[in-house]
């Protein structure tokens, strides 16, 4: 755990140090402060009751936090393939899965920060709107949740191939479509109209946390979607060492 | 390593299984398409198998043990798949009774075939999964090199193959910990919640009633929305209304229960002499949410009811008014809106509302039983007799609120001298404190105050903090008509910024001036009352719903007119309020959202990263 925790550190401040973080933050903030506008806020959004802002922010903020996580995650292996690197790693005494564990902890410690950071806003519907800490907290808890899960995806993604558009691709690809199971569940039929909604990563799945309601089985989902793609990332580093 | 199964038999069978699963769960409806799709599929997958296992005999016999090891593991992934299929085969009703399994009991049978649909998935899953997981690692291997590698072979297909075997375990061991979890969830709901608190009027009307009130709670014992619901009425004896709090079983006490009819749990019973209101509320609390948030207005209403009869109030119809836009004409504008939510006030202030036109008597006089009436925005004149009929209402006595349009042909007549108060019909405008809706000049017209006099008229609003204000549509303004005359009061002024815009155009031009126009003015004449305001659209159903204060003004001036003064106050509600701002506001949150936080952001960020390089340079 150690290892992984040192990986994480150097990871984290590899984005901090790197003006790209920086800039990937501000785009996040810009375009969330945008849809927050328009679609919340603004007067084109008319005269939306404080409970509905706060849900809608949580919504759109989800697909940026999707985003983010996947393009915050396809460098994490991928980089370290074209620079030559990952074989320094192959070969420290470190285990794979710290290894992976250590990078998906830096990349989630970045989007945190950067979620966080868009606090700002519903604490503006809180001076004039009826809404509790709770309600906030819980919405927070579900982007943070979603994030770790698309983290995983991008992880997992990266550690297939060496090249960061293919990676980008096959992380939009999995993610995308897991985003995609709720819709697709209302247009097929059985069993497709039961796993899939349940497999998808937004729609129902998400609903909750913008409400301030706070589901175990949600929080139960999230966190298995994220130990899922961890786990088959390991076993695919663990698989390419015999290359 | 030789091999006599080609590198793609794997693939050969998933592609069987996809057709399995074709015919079997997509397609299933199609009886030919299923039958022909799912015995393809078996056929495959049974001769992949049986090619597998002669590869795996040939291998045992040309003497290798790598590759014999691995067509066994191989060898078992495909069986095991083939195992799978036929789980799911005896958990069918063609395969229960081609094996002859009947149960009895419908539980059984149920809890079998449960069993067997989770079980076959995972035996299928933790089949395939190693079994393509190895034919990876062979067909890498294939790829790189011909040459067969002695000894690390084995190994490698086996560790792949174990990594396929883990991932195939904890997917299914996710999955069901998915459904469990689903099957037993658990939730909170921490959304914004609160019981309504006992606002002013309500402790205002408890605290007039000449008998104490009892407060009968019929609840189950233990119930969290009874809990509420006592703290409600604590907080109201509190406050010095002369109130006791009694909880009670109406199955316990059948003579209470038949003596209120009481027919069921979650009724509330206040009982005040000899008169008595009830009003039920849900005994679940995620059902009694949304009521408990305006538990104080259905209080309010019901004490309302005890400390008097009902009283009768007249809107007048006929000439365009807010209430009867039909009788302006077909040339006239459209209106805001209706007015049903000053009808629901009237209702909950226990008031009878009736219409009040030439038909029903306005051109002889005001009925007896009138206790107000109301002109709400005319648009065509009354005729001079309706005028003197309301103008006799005043001299003896009577109540009358008049909402007047700028834009109307409406003209006050004797009332102007009865009243002391002429309105001027230029519409004001405010450049800078204005509600933003069309998002052009037009939204001037939109103006907000908060200037408030000290008035029982205007109670509520004359307390409000800072930050509470009125909106006015297009009004007009109030001026005094006749120094000798009555004094009215002038209770309600736009902000300085104002201007009365005679040309119509929303800009201040340099004939027109920036003051603090009167909106709104109470008179009282002996025993009889009246209110004008300048703006009639401010009582419509847009303007009411969304706007708390306007809807305190118009409370506060019904019990005015009504005499019930005293009973002014706040109504409190938990429930959900809409964001409206102000442009200025408007302004202020599209720069924090959109520039304010990127900026400073990426500002700092950059910063941060410049220091640190600089650090990193000098060391």
């Amino acid at each position: 755990m150690r290892s992984a925790l040192t990986i994480a550190r150097r990871e984290l401040a590899a984005y901090l140090a790197s003006p790209m973080g920086w800039i990937v933050a501000a785009i996040v903030l810009l375009v969330d402060g945008l849809l927050f506008y328009a679609q919340a806020l603004g007067p084109a959004a008319g005269a939306r009751l404080s409970a509905d802002v706060l849900s809608r922010f949580f919504w759109f903020t989800s697909g940026l936090v999707a985003i983010a996580g996947v393009t915050l995650s396809i460098r994490l292996f991928t980089e370290e393939r074209q620079l030559d690197t990952l074989v320094l790693l192959s070969t420290a005494p470190v285990r794979d899965r710290e290894v992976v564990l250590g990078k998906f902890l830096a990349a989630l410690g970045f989007l945190s920060l950067v979620t966080i950071l868009t606090l700002y806003m519903p604490l503006l519907v809180l001076v004039n709107g009826k809404i509790s800490f709770g309600q906030v907290s819980v919405g927070y808890l579900g982007l943070l949740l979603l994030g770790a899960a698309v983290i995983s995806i991008g992880v997992f993604a990266s550690s297939l191939t060496r090249h960061m558009l293919v990676a980008a691709a096959v992380g939009a690809a999995i993610t995308g479509a897991m985003f995609l199971f709720y819709p697709l569940g209302f247009v097929l039929d059985a069993p497709f109209s039961r796993v899939l909604p349940a497999l998808s990563l937004h729609g129902r799945r998400f609903f909750g946390f913008q409400t301030g309601v706070l589901h175990l089985r949600d929080v139960i989902y999230y966190l298995s979607v994220t130990y899922f793609f961890l786990l088959a990332a390991t076993k695919v580093l663990e698989a390419k060492r015999w290359e | 390593m030789k091999r006599r199964a080609p590198l793609w038999l794997t693939w050969l069978l998933t592609a069987g299984l996809v057709l399995l699963f074709l015919g079997e769960r997509v397609l299933a409806g199609l009886t030919l398409v299923r039958l022909v799709l799912s015995l393809t599929g078996v056929l495959v997958v049974l001769g992949c198998l049986a090619w597998r296992i002669l590869s795996w005999r040939s291998a045992r016999a040309s003497g290798s043990p790598d590759e014999a090891r691995v067509e066994k593991w191989l060898t078992l992934a495909y069986a095991g798949c083939i195992v799978a299929l036929l789980l799911y085969f005896i958990s069918s009703e063609t395969g229960m009774r081609a094996f002859g399994l009947y149960f009895d009991d419908d539980v059984a049978r149920a809890r079998y075939r449960v069993s067997l649909h989770v079980l076959w998935p995972i035996l299928l899953a933790v089949s395939l999964f190693p079994a393509l997981g190895a034919q990876l690692a062979l067909g890498t291997r294939w790829l790189v090199r011909k040459d067969p590698l002695a000894g690390l072979e084995a190994v490698r297909v086996g560790e792949t193959a174990t990594s396929g075997l883990v991932i195939a375990l904890a997917g299914s061991f996710l999955f069901l910990l998915g459904y469990l979890a689903s099957a037993h969830d658990v939730s909170v709901d921490l959304g914004y919640f609160r019981t309504s608190s006992p606002g002013t009027a309500t402790q205002a009307i408890a605290q007039s009633l000449r008998e104490p009130l009892r407060v009968l709670l019929f609840f189950p014992e233990a119930n969290p929305v009874k809990d509420e619901v006592t703290d409600y009425f604590r907080a109201l004896a509190r406050s010095g209304a002369r109130l006791q709090v009694e909880a009670h079983d109406r199955l316990a006490e059948p003579d209470l229960a038949k003596q209120y009819g009481i027919g069921q749990d979650g009724t509330v019973v206040l009982v005040s002499g000899e008169r008595a209101e009830r009003f039920y509320l849900p005994v679940r609390f995620d059902e009694a949410r949304s009521r408990l948030r305006r538990l104080d207005r259905e209080v309010q209403e019901k004490l309302i009811v005890l400390s008097r009869g009902p009283r009768v109030a007249y809107l007048t119809v006929g000439h365009g008014e807010l209430n009867d836009s039909a009788s302006a004409g077909p040339l006239a504008a459209a209106g805001l809106g209706r007015v049903d939510a000053l009808r629901e006030l009237f209702r909950f202030l226990n008031y009878d509302v009736r219409e009040l036109g030439l038909a029903q008597g306005l051109g002889q006089a005001v009925p007896e039983d009138a206790t107000m009436v109301l002109v709400l925005g005319p648009r065509r004149p009354f005729l001079p007799e309706e005028l003197d009929a309301l103008d006799r209402y005043l001299e003896r006595g009577g109540s009358v609120l008049l909402a007047l349009e700028p834009e109307s042909e409406f003209r006050l007549g004797p009332l102007e001298k009865r009243l002391g108060v002429r309105f001027r019909t230029a519409i004001l405008a405010d450049d800078y404190q204005h509600l933003r809706r069309r998002g052009n000049v037009s939204d001037r017209a939109l103006i907000i105050t908060d200037r408030f006099s000290a008035h029982a008229a205007i109670s509520t609003a004359s307390v409000a903090g800072p930050g509470a204000a009125a909106l006015f549509i297009g009004a007009g303004w109030l001026e005094r008509a006749d120094t000798t005359g009555p004094q009215p009061d002038f209770i309600i002024q736009s902000l300085p910024s104002t201007f009365a815009d005679l040309d119509g155009d929303f800009e201040l031009d340099p004939s027109e001036q920036r003051d603090s126009y009167d909106l709104a003015a109470a008179v009282q004449l002996d025993s009889a009352r009246a209110l004008v305001y300048a703006d009639a659209e401010m009582f419509a159903d847009a303007v009411l719903v969304s706007l708390g204060l306007n809807a305190s003004l118009a409370a506060d001036g019904v019990r005015w007119l009504g005499r019930e003064e005293r009973l002014s106050g706040t109504t409190e509600s938990e429930e959900d309020v809409p964001i409206q701002h102000t442009k200025a506001e408007n302004v202020a949150w599209f720069y924090s959202t959109i520039l304010g936080a990127p900026t400073l952001v990426l500002v700092g960020g950059l910063i941060g990263v410049y220091r640190r390089r600089r650090r990193g340079g000098r060391s």
